[in-house]
């Protein structure tokens, strides 16, 4: 019997582990080495929640009104993606960072993740809401992580957008417990307690929620702290906020509308997603900044998740699984393919000591390995073919055609957006790859190599990518699943 | 108007207080103000909800509470704390000063 409490208990006893551990040896390889293996039993907790007997962590009289903790499909979809993305980060983060706070850094970095788990398992609203800004705080401290004035600038704008955000959502969350008593999804979900809430009630919590988780989800209007956030961050984890983080607030929003019966919020979803696309498309467009042209894309393919979604909240029935086969798919893709990006930028920021288009060109002939890397993810993202970008984009079309009326405009507008990322994606990569001996400033002729962690971790991402392209059945393995459990909860 | 109503018209004015200071001020730290008001409004919310409903949901909206609070403290904490980085780099607490970042 194990507490379903535990995978969360051991990342963040972990954290403590991983703080002391730096403070007292100075070493940042036993650091990493120690953050990565806290994941490691974490994942190990969960692969033995999966097929053990999960107890509930409470005595049984409050069951009813928190049963707090269950490890549903989802959850183990989000423990494995959070999981992998982090562990990947910590390794390249051991080239990566200086020395100098290496603890506080992991001991954040692994209370992120312990948020983004408890998101996938939390079978409460109250309890998601607590998980949601447990990832949240981590990340704030880890966005201000370097004390200068662009990531403090970048910093501030986060927390009070976030915060706002957050309280907002909690309003519309005790809305729910004012009106029904309780905030289980199980009986939340029984007919008896649902019928409990007025309709126009129920559009204001939607509202307020879809406001609120929104902002972490980074959902056009509500996406201006994410280009500044993302590109001050230090690069490892710019490559969890983008992977995991926006993700995980969208998941968290997923959740918390299931239980808000008889809404039609499908088409409203979809619309933010289509403005979402392209805003993101658009905007990154005109960026001279490598890290900001990628940050920008990730709300574009915020958008793109979202129209799985949303097709799967407009008809249930028809094209229920297929929407968030596609929406949860490109989840994973995206944290795999951006996050490696955002690690070939870091990379780059290590050996040429900036973002800068113009003073980075031609780092690719000297750094062969973070060059062909970027071109493979830059490829995936822009959705060629065999790539794992590609696949997901495809499951979304095929999910949008399902829909009524909307289903061929809906599909058209998903391609043209791919074909209009081409537009930054393909300069990006002329210029990182493919750039001149003149273009090249003295500094980027002077680079010789990196640290090997860097290197294997973006090495390691690129192979994910070309993997999940080419057999994408084993992404699928834990994506189908988690698809299947959210479709049959909106059936209901 | 009965009792309960008069409770939740406290708790939407708090809370629409708050909105208010987080979206006209300016002063980084009325900024904070504004968040503490929102979260004290929902706190004061979940209080009177668990109180209606009555029984074992009030000690459980008592719990849920002291979480909100720990919750805002948390961020207020991180919030004041880049407050004082803000003003070591610009030498004010205005958020109109934080406006380096465009595009």
């Amino acid at each position: 019997m194990i507490d379903l409490v535990l995978p969360i208990g051991v990342l963040l006893a972990g954290s403590l582990v991983v703080y002391i551990v730096a403070r007292a040896s100075h070493n940042k390889a036993l650091t990493g080495f120690v953050t990565i293996l806290a994941l490691a039993v974490c994942g190990y907790v969960i692969e033995l929640l999966q097929t053990g007997d999960p107890m509930m962590g409470i005595p049984s009289g409050a069951e009813a009104l928190f049963a707090t903790f269950k490890l549903t499909p989802l959850g183990v979809f989000m423990a494995w993606a959070s999981l992998g993305l982090s562990a990947i980060v910590a390794l390249f983060s051991v080239g990566y960072m200086s020395e100098h706070n290496i603890g506080k850094y992991y001991a954040l970095l692994l209370m992120m993740t312990a948020g983004m788990v408890g998101i996938g398992i939390a079978n409460d609203l109250f309890n998601l809401f607590v998980m949601f800004e447990l990832m949240s705080l981590a990340s704030f401290a880890l966005v201000a992580f370097e004390d200068e004035w662009e990531p403090v600038e970048a910093g501030m704008k986060y927390v009070l957008l976030s915060a706002m955000g957050s309280m907002i959502a909690l309003l519309g969350i005790i809305l729910v417990f004012a009106y029904t008593g309780t905030l289980n999804f199980e009986l939340l979900n029984t007919a008896a307690i649902a019928g409990k809430m007025r309709p126009d009630l129920l559009l204001g919590c939607a509202a307020l929620m879809i406001g609120g988780f929104g902002v972490k989800a980074a959902i056009v209007p509500m996406h201006t702290w994410l280009p500044d956030a993302h590109s001050a961050a230090p690069s490892g984890i710019s490559a969890m906020l983008s992977g995991m983080v926006i993700s995980a607030g969208l998941i968290t929003l997923i959740k918390a509308l299931t239980v808000l019966h008889g809404l039609e919020l499908g088409l409203v979803l979809v619309l933010l997603a289509v403005v979402t696309m392209f805003a993101g498309n658009m905007l990154a467009i005109w960026q001279t900044d490598l890290k900001r042209m990628l940050a920008y894309s990730s709300i574009a393919n915020i958008g793109y998740i979202l129209v799985g979604i949303g097709v799967a909240f407009a008809v249930p029935e028809i094209a229920g699984f297929e929407g968030f086969r596609g929406g949860l798919y490109h989840i994973l893709n995206h944290a795999i393919m951006k996050g490696g990006a955002f690690l070939c930028a870091g990379a780059i920021i290590t050996a040429v000591g900036s973002r800068d288009f113009k003073e980075i060109a031609g780092i690719g002939r000297k750094l062969p390995v973070v060059g062909v890397a970027f071109v493979v993810f830059a490829l995936a993202l822009a959705g060629a073919p065999p790539l794992n970008g590609f696949i997901s984009k495809l499951f979304i079309c095929l999910a949008a055609m399902k829909l009524p009326v909307w289903g061929f405009t809906i599909t058209v507008i998903v391609v043209l957006n791919s074909l209009l990322s081409l537009f930054y994606y393909v300069p990006a990569m002329n210029k990182i790859l493919l750039a001149r001996g003149e273009e090249m400033t003295e500094k980027v002729k002077a680079t010789s190599g990196l640290p090997a962690s860097i290197t294997l971790a973006i090495f390691i991402l690129a192979l994910l990518t070309l993997g999940l392209g080419i057999a994408p059945q084993y992404g699928l393995d834990i994506v189908d699943p988690a698809a299947h459990y959210l479709a049959v909860l909106l059936k209901q | 108007m009965d009792m309960w109503s008069a409770y939740w018209v406290a708790v939407f004015f708090l809370f629409s207080l708050g909105v208010y200071a987080m979206i006209f001020r300016h002063n980084l730290v009325h900024l904070i103000i504004g968040i503490e008001l929102m979260a004290k409004g929902l706190c004061l919310g979940i209080l009177v909800a668990g109180h209606q409903q009555g029984g074992s949901v009030f000690s459980i909206s008592e719990a849920m509470v002291i979480t909100v609070i720990l919750i805002e403290v948390a961020t207020t904490a991180i919030a004041l704390s880049l407050i004082v980085s803000a003003f070591k780099h610009t030498g004010q607490i205005d958020i109109a000063a934080l406006r380096r970042l465009k595009g």
